[in-house]
């Protein structure tokens, strides 16, 4: 199985986008590649925070996992 | 019998004094096991110190109570320092406790200083041990009790902050005798799971007994052997385990460790944002930057650019004529004053002049002038020339004079 990009990676993609674009070495239509590339891996770190939903389990005496009521105490 | 009898007072009196006399009894260190503990409401301590043989009833007073840094709790060790001496109205003799200790807290100090420079040496608290702990976890194990005030703490702060971290919950007890070995196991049991990006490993303050099952080397080494990176919250900013040693990082309380273990949506959100504002902004620079390459070489540019070059000579040019006719000028004045002076000096030596002063220049007809009578005979004609006109004039006669500039010497000596 191919391993899918970490959000992780994701960001520091786009954090090295951004300091490569500010060293200002880059030829203009290199640039506006990168740029697209970064608006792209922006997009996409925005997509996963939004798509989150976090979930709470608990694991049981039979090292199973069941869920956990926040509630509870 | 010769003895008196002595009042249950006298006796009692007498019997309290003596033991106030004793140096053993009136200054002593009790060592015993904590038992029938009863706090009362006007903040004294009562209770029960005793071994395997005995027993001796003590009493710790508010002022002294309020001093002690532990919550005692029957079934304690403890060292109680105070004096003997008898309550009159029981007739009973006790420990009155002016300060106690805790008397395993020795021991148990010695053992943790002593596993602390056996895993010192061992390099587990070496920093190039220490795995980098994710900033992003999908997967968040925590290994504390389920109902304690540590669990409440850390989901609160994760719930509040992390929205895209799954939390799952591997329940140990956090102290007694299995705590240890449950939560190695429990350590243990999410290395295998693969599931989990960081552990956090906590529980909430305690006394250093309450707090031992994290000094222990089991569960040190299960933390050191985790593949998982960890990061410890146990007890109070003060406390410092065994695990807080070893773990790859140390939060001071669970609260602190659900605040670090993963960065929060709004901390994301803003960091977007500012990568975001820099790229545009780099990018918009940019083309800023290429526009302006471009209009420098544009035909609009050039051309006003080859106006501006033109009129820059052209003004040139005019500046260079204005001072060469300034130059011109200067120098024709000069040239009419020396032409005046010049004039001057002229009228000054002409024939006209003089005769504008009355005198005339004879010549003879053929226009010779005549300057001296030997030109000239009776009867000659000759024309004077007078300022206005010529005077055609008959010789009468020649008479020799003196010669005028010897007229003239004669003048001056006279």
């Amino acid at each position: 199985m191919a391993k899918k990009e970490t959000f992780e990676e994701k960001l520091n993609r786009l954090e090295s986008i951004v300091e490569s674009l500010e060293a200002g070495d880059v030829e203009l239509e290199a640039a506006l590649k990168q740029f697209e590339e970064g608006v792209k891996v922006y997009r996409d770190c925005l997509k996963w925070l939004d798509k989150a939903d976090q979930t709470i389990a608990k694991i049981n005496e039979d090292g199973q996992k069941e869920p956990f009521d926040t509630d509870e105490d | 019998m010769k003895l008196r009898a002595l009042s249950v007072t006298e006796i009692t009196q007498y019997i309290k004094r003596n033991l106030s006399l004793d140096p053993i009894l009136s200054n002593v260190i009790v060592e015993g096991e904590l038992s029938n503990y009863k706090l009362h409401s006007s903040g004294h301590a009562y209770f029960n110190l005793k071994d395997q043989g005995a027993k001796i009833p003590c009493v710790m007073f508010h002022r002294a109570f309020k001093t002690l840094d532990f919550d005692p709790e029957n079934g304690m060790k403890l060292k109680a320092k105070g004096n003997v001496s008898v309550y009159e109205r029981d007739g009973r003799y006790q420990l009155y406790v002016n300060h106690m200790e805790q008397a395993g807290l020795g021991d148990l100090h010695i053992k943790f200083e002593k596993l602390k420079s056996t895993l010192s040496e061992e390099g587990l608290f070496d920093l190039d041990r220490k795995k980098e702990v994710p900033r992003f976890p999908r997967h968040i194990a925590v290994v504390t009790s389920p109902t304690g005030a540590a669990i409440r703490d850390i989901l609160h702060v994760l719930q509040r902050r992390v929205s895209y971290a799954d939390i799952t919950i591997w329940p140990v007890r956090v102290q007694g005798a299995t705590s240890a070995q449950e939560v190695a196991r429990a350590i243990e049991g999410i290395n295998e799971a693969g599931e989990a990006d960081v552990i956090i490993l906590s529980r909430g303050g305690g006394s250093i007994e309450e707090l031992w099952s994290f000094n222990e080397e089991g569960t040190a080494r299960a933390v050191a052997d985790s593949r998982v990176p960890i990061i410890t919250g146990v007890g109070h900013e003060t406390d410092t385990t065994m695990v807080d040693f070893i773990s790859d990082l140390r939060a001071p309380t669970p609260s602190a460790a659900a605040e670090v273990v993963a960065m929060a949506d709004h901390e994301i959100d803003d960091k977007l944002m500012i990568l975001r504002s820099r790229m545009t902004g780099v990018m918009e620079s940019k083309l800023t930057a290429q526009r302006n390459r471009l209009d420098r070489v544009s035909p609009e540019t050039l051309t006003k650019r080859l106006i501006q070059k033109a009129d820059d000579r052209r003004m040139a040019l005019d500046h260079l004529q204005v001072r060469m006719v300034r130059a011109m000028d200067v120098q024709s004045q000069g040239q009419r004053k020396r032409l005046m002076a010049l004039g001057q000096m002229l009228d000054q030596v002409s024939p006209l002049a003089v005769m504008e002063r009355g005198y005339g220049i004879p010549k003879q007809e053929t226009g010779e002038v005549i300057d001296t009578i030997k030109k000239v005979k009776e009867g000659d004609t000759i024309a004077v020339d007078l300022r206005d006109g010529t005077m055609h004039c008959t010789v009468n006669q020649t008479e020799k004079g003196a010669e005028p500039w010897q007229r003239k010497r004669r003048s001056k000596k006279s």
